[in-house]
């Protein structure tokens, strides 16, 4: 069993019956096969001394309980690390950041406190998942759509504290900036609201979420300020129909045009998420015409070029999307053409898929893309499969390395350049390439995702990390960082945002030091360190 | 809600195929019902699923939607009424029940891989317990384990065998992939 740093067993003992007394004994897990559930099933330590073990998990029932956890916390200075539902794969799932914490799971609270269809809002707590939302939703017939992960076992408090993302429109995929309004148990145990819930008797908690003076909400997304137990949510009204439609342009060096014009659409809210892909670019592993390509290095424009005339397909496409009435989802579709059509020279278009929403149960099973409609599900799994070029055995978990880049083809392009070299540099084939196509998580920055592999085998582990460090680093040097990472990687990732002599970090350590003076709530967590614990950064 | 199943009854009906046995139970006085799990996209845990269900055992196949079944049935049935749950599915399906059954404090208690190839040998992989990789050596190396895996719950009733144990060793020890061109069943018990 590990031990909070610093305690004795007989301390932790006594400790542990403080908890049993605040949230009662059947809520606070301690024995080896109770604590092993909260192991990072993807960790790329899996069994190795750094593998960040939880020494006992406590489940509250209520903020009370909350606030007594807390304050047993700062009575024994234990670390308390808090999870929602503790399924954030690839970012650390139910494990803490520094062995010995005791996981504060909030399973149990798990209550569903208002969907309003007219306001357009939910307030929920920490246990509810996406699929409990989704279902209270269909359940009382709510005309309001959600914006989810994929998988969608989540927390949607959980996803959005941990700058989590989706795939419809730009204000709701963006998921912390569609929360609306916070409660929170300070790390001395205070209960906050923020915005208009910090007046008393207000109605207007989720409609206006600044209240006066500075808002504090980004203080606990992705950090350790505190122990967030309730949260709003903005939603989408349930839109009448839904309607796709694909963009196909001819020359690699339509990419930076086609962006410009999906940029357009999308920032004047007449599109969706859009998904960008390479008809020409296919798999990078193994013999393919790409591998051919890359041999001699980074392909000269001319190259790229010629490579796509020989391929004989379109080298860019893009899927748009477009919610609304049929009138304007139709209307949009057809401005969108007539846009492109009058900047790219070659230009084609395929519609798409269309329905009439919400999709009636019966043909949901089928549905693919179920995302796209705010229907929580578990398919994701299927699709990540392997990595083939590091196929001795099937790995175990991924490791998803994201490197946030301009909304140009430039960024785009320098982001798989870095990334290919970084492979290349340590032994292994290249995961991206000049078509890799990026992902729009966020509407005004993209994404170049790359999955590396995690095992139960210490020896690929430390090559997944190697790769995993190169690649933090060799984005870093063209300006470029990640958005999220799993708490290996929290230290280095955050060291890249380093302006002004870290001065970005130094503010966040006050911070830290003065409203968590025992450093109680997740140490280390995106590289926040308390003041007595800094030295355990890296 | 943490109910305690181990090995040990796993191995009652493995290591007795020809009486059939396996005591499911969380001590001696009281019984853990069964909930049968099962994915009709694979043969064998069609036949699984065939022969629990001759035993009056209650199923859910978990075919189209895993995750809609535990949020919408599975979980809050568990909760009105615990029990262990069995099954026979691809890991895929095991590996996000082990960390959606975390909801309830249920943990994997007992697991058996089956690796079938291309040719359909089958080979059978499990954790945790020499006693337990004899048993499974009754299993043979070809189709029709589901039926026989299935078959060591039905005399249930003949034996209890109080088993609190449980081994962390059990717990989490593959992703869930199968490896290159095989598939990956496993038999799980889940409480």
């Amino acid at each position: 069993m590990a031990l909070p740093p610093n305690l004795s067993e007989a301390e932790f003992a006594a400790a542990l019956r403080e908890f049993e007394a605040a949230v009662g004994a059947d809520w606070v897990f301690s024995s080896d096969e109770d604590v092993a559930l909260y192991r990072d099933s993807y960790s790329i330590y899996w069994g190795e001394e750094e593998e960040i073990i939880a020494s006992a998990a406590v489940a509250p029932a209520n903020v009370e309980q909350v606030q007594k956890i807390v304050h047993i916390a700062n009575r024994y200075l234990i670390p308390i690390y808090p999870i929602s539902t503790g399924r954030n794969l690839n970012y650390g799932g139910a494990a803490p950041t520094l062995t010995g914490s005791v996981v504060v799971d909030l399973k149990r609270m798990n209550r569903i406190l208002k969907v309003d269809d007219k306001r357009n809002f939910a307030l929920v707590e920490p246990g509810v998942s996406y699929f409990d939302l989704y279902n209270y939703i269909k359940e009382h017939d709510l005309k309001v759509m959600l914006d989810i992960p994929d998988p969608g076992w989540g927390s949607p408090m959980g996803n959005s504290l941990d700058h989590g993302v989706g795939y419809t429109f730009s204000p709701y995929r963006d998921h912390f900036g569609a929360h609306c309004g916070l409660e929170i148990v300070s790390a001395e145990g205070e209960l906050i609201r923020t915005g208009a819930g910090a007046i008393p008797g207000s109605d207007a908690w989720q409609d206006f979420h600044y209240g006066a003076g500075p808002t504090i909400d980004g203080l606990f997304a992705q950090s350790n300020f505190g122990i967030v137990t309730k949260m709003g949510i903005k939603l989408m009204p349930l839109p009448e129909t839904y309607l796709s439609g694909t963009v196909t342009v001819p020359r690699y060096q339509d990419f930076q045009a086609m962006i410009e014009e999906v940029s357009y659409l999308e920032d004047s809210f007449l599109i969706g998420m859009p998904s960008y892909d390479s008809p020409v670019g296919g798999t990078p592993f193994g013999p393919s015409p790409i591998t051919e390509l890359m041999q001699n290095g980074w392909p000269s424009l001319e190259q790229l070029e010629e490579f796509v005339v020989a391929q004989n397909k379109p080298a860019w496409s893009v899927t748009l999307q477009f919610y609304g009435p049929e009138e304007t989802v139709r209307a949009n579709w057809a401005a969108a053409q007539r846009r492109f059509r009058n900047k790219i020279q070659g230009v084609d278009f395929q519609e798409g898929d269309f329905y009439n929403l919400p999709i009636p149960d019966e043909d949901i099973p089928a549905l693919p893309d179920k995302v796209r409609f705010g229907i929580p599900n578990l398919e994701v799994f299927h699709l990540v499969a392997r990595n083939p070029a590091t196929d001795n055995g099937p790995p175990d978990g991924h490791a998803d390395m994201f490197t946030m880049t301009p909304r140009t083809a430039e960024g785009v392009h320098t982001a798989a350049r870095v990334l290919a070299e970084a492979f290349q540099e340590l032994g292994f084939p290249p995961a991206t390439h000049p078509f890799s196509a990026p992902a729009t998580y966020y509407s005004r920055a993209f994404v170049v995702a790359i999955l590396l592999p995690t095992w139960r085998d210490a020896s690929k582990n430390s090559a997944s990390r190697e790769l995993y460090g190169r690649c933090l680093d060799k984005i870093a040097e063209v300006g470029m960082g990640t958005y999220r990472t799993a708490p290996a990687f929290q230290d280095q990732a955050v060291s890249k945002y380093s302006f002004n002599n870290n001065a970005l970090l130094k503010f966040q350590e006050k911070l830290k030091d003065s409203i968590d003076p025992n450093g109680i709530i997740s140490p280390g967590r995106y590289g926040i360190w308390p003041v007595n614990m800094r030295n355990n950064r890296g | 809600m943490a109910l305690k199943i181990g090995t040990a009854g796993m191995l009652c009906g493995l290591t007795n195929l020809s009486g059939s046995a396996l005591a499911l139970t969380l001590n001696k006085k009281q019984r853990i019902p069964l909930q049968g799990i099962f994915d009709s996209n694979y043969e064998e845990s069609r036949i699984f699923s065939e022969t629990l269900a001759s035993q009056g055992i209650a199923l859910l196949d978990i075919k189209e939607s895993l995750g809609a079944i535990w949020y919408s049935k599975l979980r809050s049935s568990l909760m009105e009424q615990p029990r262990a749950l069995f099954g026979l599915t691809n890991r895929l399906s095991l590996f996000c029940l082990e960390e959606l059954a975390r909801d309830l404090n249920m943990k994997v208690h007992t697991r058996i891989d089956h690796l079938i190839d291309q040719q359909g040998r089958v080979e059978h992989l499990p954790v945790g317990s020499a006693v337990l990789s004899e048993a499974t050596k009754l299993l043979g190396n070809s189709a029709g384990f589901g039926r026989t895996i299935a078959e060591a719950t039905d005399l249930a009733s003949k034996t209890s065998i109080s088993s609190k144990q449980s081994e962390t060793s059990v717990q989490k020890i593959t992703g869930p992939y199968a490896p290159l061109n095989k598939t990956a069943l496993v038999t799980w018990v889940i409480s």
